[in-house]
C-alpha cells in the first residue's frame, strides 16, 4: 500500500476517534497535541488501524504509535 | 505516637542521607535522578520560600512531571506549609479558581512559562543550590494541612479537600500494618496525578525507603508507558487503576512481569474476571484491592486477593475488606443506626485519616460528616456515599454508589458539575449526565440535552475551557422532551435506555 493511501485511512481514524473532522495530520503529532488523545481513545485508535489495515500490534509496537510519522511508518512496515 | 515527623519527614530526610548519589529516588522520563540531587533541590526551593515569605501557607504547586515538583512538596512539607495541586493541563480557569478559593499569594511554577501572570510565582527550575536545608520546621501542629485536593463539586465549582499532617501520618501508620514491605531496592511506579491522592501513597512509599519512585511523563498514554516500565525497569511495586490493567489486558503475555512483587489495584471497583487473567501472568505478585475516598486520606479499607483460591466478591466485584488500622467503617442506615452483618447501608468512615473537612464550605462539611457514639466513644464520621454490606468476617461487599457520582478513568466525578456547565452554555435547556458501564468494563459519561439535534462543538469546546478532559462526556444524545416519572422528576432509566 502507497504511503499517501495510508495516510489517508490513516487521518480518516484520527478524525472520527478524535471527533475532529478538519484534522490534519503532521508527522511531528503526538498525544499533548490532540484534544482527548488519552488512554481510551489510544485504545481506539489503535483497533481501528488494526481493523482497517488488518495488522496486529504489539504492546511494544503501541510505544511507537506515539507520534503520527512512527504510526505511519509502522504500517508502512507492517504492510511491505 | 505516630506523628507527620516519623512517618513520613524523618524516614525520608534519612532515605535522602543514607542513600545520597549512590541510590536514585526517581526514574522522570528516562532520566534518573539521585536522592543527593532531590535533597539539593529540596533546599534550594525552600531557600526561595523562606524568601519569597509568602502569607498564607498554602501554596499553589503547578504539578509538572519534574524533579522540581516533587521536591517542592518536601520543600513546603519541611517548612510546615501546604501545597495545593494546580494541573497544568486544566483550563486556566478551573485552576485561578482554586486559587482563589484558597487565597493563594504563592504559586511554584517549574514550567518554562508560568501561565499565572498576576499572582507571585516563583520559578522552581531557575533556582541555584546554595546550602542544604533539610531539617524539618519545629513545632508545626498536626493539624496543620500537608494539601488540598480539589474534586468535582455538584455546584459547578470544584471542592477542595483538606488533609492534614495527622491525616497522612495516620495513613502511612495504616499502610505499614497491612504487611506491605518496601526497602531501598524496590522500583515503585506512580502513574497517577498529583491531582490525585493515590500519587502521594505512590511517592511517600518509595521515597521514605529509599527506594526509586517511576514517573509516568504527560503526553505518554499510561498503560502503554507502565508496561514498558514495568519491563524494562522491572518495578517491584505499583498502584494502578483497574481500568489501566483492562487496556493492558489484550497484551497481558507480551511483556514480562515477573518482576512485580506487589501490586495494588485502587480507585475503581475491581472486577473479579480482571483478576483472575491478571494472576495468569503476574505470577509473582501480591495483589490488593485498596479503597477509599479522597476525604478519608487515600485508602481506609483493603483486601488482600488469593491466588487461585475463592476470592469474595459481589456481582462481580472484589470486596474492599477490612477497615486499616486507623479507621474505623461501619454500615449505617439512613438514621446512622448499624446495621447487621448481610445488611446494604451506607459505608461511613471515622478515624485519624478522616479530612478535617472541605476548604470554606460549611454546608457541604454539615451534610457530609456526623458524630457517632461507638463503645462509649464519640467518633465523627464520613458519609462515603458508597453502599456496601459486612459479611461474616466482617469484609466489606461493595455494591454501587448512593448518588450522583461516578468514577471516570479513576477519577470521581458529579454528574452536576458537569450538567452545571452544559446548561450555562445552553442557557434555558434541561440537560442530564450519566455514567454508563461498556461491555469491556470502562466507564463513560452520556450527556442529555432536551433539544433536537444540533453542532455541539462550540458547546464541547465552551466545556472544555471549563473542566478537564476527562469530565468531557463522550456521548451526546438529544431527546426532544425528557419524560417524567412518577414523582414528576426526569426518568432516568428511560434516558439510560437510550445508551446504546
Amino acid at each position: 500500500m502507497k504511503r499517501e493511501e495510508i495516510v489517508e485511512k490513516t487521518t480518516e481514524i484520527f478524525r472520527t476517534v478524535f471527533e475532529n473532522e478538519n484534522m490534519i495530520l503532521s508527522d511531528d503529532m503526538t498525544p499533548d497535541m490532540v484534544d482527548n488523545w488519552a488512554s481510551l481513545t489510544h485504545m481506539q485508535m489503535a483497533t481501528a488501524l488494526q481493523e482497517e489495515f488488518g495488522v496486529k500490534f504489539t504492546i511494544k509496537d503501541q510505544l511507537k504509535l506515539m507520534r503520527v510519522g512512527d504510526i505511519i511508518a509502522l504500517l508502512e512496515e507492517k504492510l511491505a | 505516637m505516630v506523628s507527620f515527623n516519623n512517618q513520613v519527614l524523618t524516614p525520608f530526610i534519612e532515605a535522602t542521607r543514607n542513600w545520597g548519589s549512590e541510590r536514585n529516588a526517581f526514574c522522570i522520563n528516562k532520566h534518573y535522578y539521585s536522592y543527593e540531587e532531590l535533597g539539593k533541590n529540596i533546599s534550594k526551593i525552600r531557600v526561595a520560600i523562606n524568601n519569597a515569605n509568602p502569607q498564607n501557607n498554602k501554596v499553589g504547586l503547578v504539578i509538572n512531571d519534574d524533579l522540581e515538583t516533587y521536591a517542592s512538596i518536601f520543600a513546603l512539607w519541611l517548612e510546615g506549609d501546604c501545597y495545593v495541586p494546580l494541573h497544568p493541563n486544566w483550563p486556566l480557569e478551573r485552576c485561578k479558581d482554586i486559587c482563589e478559593q484558597v487565597d493563594v499569594d504563592l504559586v511554584l511554577d517549574s514550567s518554562t512559562k508560568s501561565r499565572y501572570e498576576g499572582l507571585n510565582v516563583l520559578q522552581t527550575n531557575k533556582l541555584v543550590f546554595e546550602r542544604y536545608c533539610l531539617n524539618p520546621k519545629e513545632d508545626v501542629s498536626e493539624e496543620e494541612l500537608a494539601y488540598i485536593l480539589f474534586t468535582s463539586g455538584s455546584t459547578g465549582k470544584p471542592k477542595g479537600v483538606q488533609l492534614s499532617r495527622k491525616n497522612v501520618a495516620a495513613f502511612m501508620d495504616s499502610f505499614w500494618k497491612t504487611g506491605i514491605v518496601i526497602t531501598e531496592e524496590d522500583r515503585c511506579l506512580q502513574c497517577f496525578d498529583l491531582t490525585f491522592d493515590v500519587s502521594v501513597q505512590s511517592y511517600l512509599v518509595a521515597l521514605t525507603k529509599g527506594a526509586c519512585c517511576y514517573t509516568i511523563p504527560y503526553g505518554m498514554i499510561k498503560y502503554i508507558y507502565a508496561s514498558s516500565l514495568i519491563e524494562e525497569e522491572k518495578i517491584t511495586f505499583g498502584a494502578m487503576a483497574p481500568s489501566m490493567l483492562r487496556y493492558l489486558k489484550p497484551y497481558f503475555d507480551e511483556f514480562d512481569v515477573s518482576s512485580l512483587r506487589n501490586c495494588i489495584l485502587t480507585a475503581e471497583a475491581c472486577p473479579v474476571d480482571l483478576m483472575e487473567d491478571w494472576y495468569q501472568y503476574a505470577t509473582n505478585t501480591e495483589i490488593y484491592d485498596f479503597y477509599g475516598p479522597t476525604e478519608c486520606t487515600i485508602y481506609c479499607t483493603y483486601y488482600k486477593l488469593t491466588k487461585g483460591g475463592k476470592n469474595k466478591q459481589l456481582n462481580g466485584i472484589i470486596s474492599i475488606g477490612k477497615p486499616l488500622a486507623n479507621c474505623v467503617g461501619l454500615i449505617l442506615d439512613e438514621h446512622g443506626n448499624e446495621l447487621p452483618i448481610g445488611e446494604k447501608g451506607e459505608l461511613c468512615i471515622a478515624g485519624d485519616q478522616v479530612t478535617k473537612g472541605y476548604w470554606n464550605n460549611p454546608e457541604k462539611n454539615e451534610i457530609s460528616f456526623f458524630f457517632k457514639e461507638v463503645d462509649g466513644v464519640q467518633m465523627r464520621f464520613y458519609h462515603t456515599g458508597d453502599l456496601c454490606y459486612k459479611d461474616e468476617d466482617g469484609d466489606i461487599m461493595y455494591s454501587g454508589r448512593l448518588d450522583h457520582q461516578a468514577k471516570i478513568q479513576g477519577f470521581r466525578v458529579e454528574m452536576g458539575e458537569i450538567e452545571y456547565h452544559a446548561r450555562e452554555f445552553l442557557g434555558d435547556t434541561n440537560v442530564v449526565c450519566l455514567a454508563f458501564d461498556k461491555k469491556d468494563g470502562l466507564t463513560e459519561i452520556a450527556m442529555f440535552i432536551e433539544k433536537n439535534q444540533f453542532d455541539p462543538s462550540s458547546l464541547l469546546a465552551y466545556m472544555k475551557t471549563k473542566m478537564p478532559s476527562y469530565m468531557i462526556p463522550s456521548k451526546i444524545i438529544y431527546v426532544p422532551v425528557f419524560q417524567l416519572n412518577s414523582n414528576d422528576k426526569i426518568d432516568k432509566n428511560i434516558l439510560r435506555s437510550l445508551i446504546d
